[in-house]
């Protein structure tokens, strides 16, 4: 937890960001605030199209170029806000002190080069380290990540790993220059779920020993429950809930977040029953302003008083904020 | 009880092919069948052979050795024209409702073409047929003369599963049919395939790496490593007492949405990954992994053996009794 009046890691607030798109403009996150302190794991839920994705490619600067742009909010990392710093300074920042690992780790290894080259490179330009230190450094973290004999291993090109290694080759390429923030997009999704448990046991390995915060974007609640200490569950590119872990599960405070716990098959569920499904499909999001829940249309337990106006997202209890005008103890 | 013939029999089913790194024994001795209104569901990691293995039942890849039976008749080693006669009766679903689907062809057109082509349906009741499979999977017949790539992921999971059912098919092989989905859709969609096996009496082969999702909708599970099948007993047996050191380290694996279980309970960790499916084998194909392994399992084979009734697991450590206690590393 951060001491007071030391400034948090990451200080996310009120973010923007919209899309140019042949359909017109799209409002992919709007308003998003949070934070992140070195050492947690906080968890961004929410089904294809809520923002969680775009909203962390934000906070990189990563969004594509031209059709993305932030269009409000800041995004303060250690105390600076990255909203607006030049390309070169934003450069610097990332790799040297938040890196990202994506779904699919050949979006950023490259194929043509052998893997050595790719993290020696990272290591020189980032790190300033010599051609000899760039190496041993790759090869320790390698070899941390799991991969067997990685001082002959690092010589192989990208296509000579399994999916399960490339995986870990990207992740010790994002570790390489010790980021104070991990960014990890849906990092086991692809994978099965022998070698994503072993992935996680990584991330959280690297977490307690470096005091690393990391923002962990997945769908699959188990991850969530099993790996964050705070969530945030977004829905139509806001957040709908923030909770620590526990009470979220326990005790869902929106019903959207109800919903998604119940509709995923448990291991002691009763079987070929009813699963419970959303009906229907979130709002476009046209920057217009909304004047009813966006979430109204799906939820099962909207009544009358959902229709008369947009719901805030409020703190009603510290650290518990929940974006639904039903008391708790009525959502379910 | 009766012996009632099952709706399909795989007998010693080997795939393999002929690949730069070598021959890849995709499917190596497969052996399974399942009855009438059954749902067989068959998990594993991927590489496992568990796609191959439909696709070699609905001919889509050819059968090394053994056999495939559809109510008793044998499908491996058909021409293309002996198959024919089968085709309609066996469907498949495939993952990837973006790859599957014709993306020039209005889905009038997809799901219609099948039954022009089996003549099943004189042409000029195709359309009325077409909205009434598009009413049964919960499509709205009104967007039949839309192109895919105007539905959802979902819409189009669905949209393929009325192609499948256009040639009222006796079984349906389903591989990994909601993996691409997100969670609640994936939810509508299982239970849209709940209901028309209840309502049209389908038989499903229900092929998915989610053991959780498998649980939710199969009567009987197999195992699969390696191109081979280490257990397969009843659902319950095998979620509730699984014998083959595999499955118990598949299940520790699969994150509970449940921050105070998940954190408190032990894990099996498996180190390393599949091996290629190149290697030839003299044992247990899973030694390497293997928590619980004895010296034999490095020399000897073990076969799929009944070690309770209906219960089969191919494994030289585990009894009647399951693993033996202190086995698994706990």
């Amino acid at each position: 937890m951060t001491e007071r009046g030391q400034a948090r890691l990451l200080e996310v607030s009120g973010l923007q960001t919209e899309f140019v798109t042949d359909d017109g403009l799209v409002r992919a996150v709007d308003g998003v605030s949070f934070s992140v302190d070195r050492g947690e794991i906080l968890g961004i839920v929410g089904e294809s199209g809520c923002g969680k994705s775009v909203t962390n490619l934000s906070v990189m600067g990563l969004l594509p170029k031209p059709q993305g742009r932030i269009v409000g909010g800041s995004v303060f990392f250690d105390g600076r806000d990255l909203v607006g710093l030049p390309e070169s300074e934003l450069r610097s920042v990332r790799g040297n002190r938040i890196a990202m690992i994506f779904q699919d780790p050949m979006t950023s290894l490259n194929p043509y080069l052998r893997v050595e080259e790719q993290l020696v490179e990272v290591a020189e330009l980032h790190m300033g380290l010599s051609r000899p230190e760039a190496v041993k450094r790759a090869v320790e973290l390698l070899d941390r990540c799991g991969i067997p004999d990685a001082a002959r291993r690092i010589r192989g090109y990208p296509h000579e790993f399994s999916g399960g290694m490339r995986q870990r080759v990207m992740i010790a390429m994002a570790l390489l220059c010790d980021p104070d923030l991990l960014i990890a997009d849906e990092p086991t999704t692809a994978l099965d779920v022998t070698i994503q448990a072993q992935i996680l046991e990584l991330i959280k390995e690297l977490r307690d020993e470096r005091g690393m915060g990391v923002i962990l974007i997945t769908h699959d609640l188990g991850v969530v429950a099993g790996m964050c200490d705070r969530v945030l569950v977004m829905y139509a590119g806001r957040v709908v809930e923030e909770a620590a872990v526990e009470p979220l599960f326990a005790t869902p405070g929106h019903p959207y977040t109800a919903a998604l716990l119940r509709s995923v098959p448990t291991l002691d569920d009763e079987a070929h029953g009813k699963l419970q499904s959303i009906a229907g499909l979130p709002p476009r999001l046209d920057g217009g302003s909304f004047r009813q829940c966006t979430f109204l249309p799906r939820c099962a337990l909207a009544h009358d008083a959902c229709n008369e106006g947009d719901p805030e997202l409020i703190e009603e209890t510290p650290g518990r904020k929940r974006r639904c005008i039903l008391p708790v103890e009525q959502v379910r | 009880m009766t012996e009632e013939r099952p709706m399909l029999e795989v007998d010693r089913l080997e795939v393999h092919f002929d690949a730069a790194r070598g021959l890849v024994r995709a499917v190596d001795g497969v052996s399974f069948s399942i009855a009438a209104g059954e749902t067989l569901g068959l998990v594993g990691e991927s590489g496992c052979g568990k796609s191959t293995v439909a696709r070699a039942i609905v001919g889509l890849v050819p059968v090394t050795r053994g056999s495939v039976r559809f109510k008793g008749a044998e499908l491996a080693g058909l021409s293309r024209a002996g198959y024919r006669p089968y085709r309609r009766h066996l469907q498949m679903v495939f993952q990837d409702p973006y790859a599957s689907l014709n993306p020039r062809m209005t889905v009038a057109s997809i799901i219609g073409e099948p039954m022009m082509i089996h003549k099943l349906v004189e042409r000029n009741l195709i359309e009325e047929r077409v909205c009434e499979l598009m009413g049964l999977v919960g499509l709205d017949a009104s967007m039949r003369r839309r192109y895919p790539h105007e539905f959802s992921g979902g819409q189009r999971q669905r949209i393929g599963l009325a192609r499948a059912l256009a040639l009222q098919p006796a079984a349906i092989l389903l591989d990994e049919p909601v993996s691409a989905l997100d969670v609640s859709v994936q939810a509508q969609v299982l239970n849209l395939l709940e209901d028309l096996k209840q309502r049209l009496g389908l038989t499903y082969l229900f092929i998915a790496h989610h053991l959780a999702v498998v649980r939710h909708v199969s009567d009987r599970v197999a195992v699969m490593y390696l191109g081979r099948i280490v257990e397969v007993a009843k659902r319950d047996d095998l979620y509730g007492q699984p014998l083959h050191p595999y499955t118990h380290a598949l299940l520790s694996a699969i994150p509970i949405p449940d921050p105070v279980r998940e954190r408190t309970r032990s894990r099996i960790a498996l180190t390393g990954e599949i091996p290629s499916p190149t290697k030839e084998y003299v044992g247990c194909r899973f030694y390497e992994r293997c928590p619980a392994r004895i010296d034999r399992c490095q020399s000897e084979d073990p076969p799929l053996t009944e070690h309770r009734p209906g219960h089969f697991a191919a494994c030289w450590v585990t009894t009647e009794d399951g693993l033996p206690a202190g086995a698994m590393g706990d």
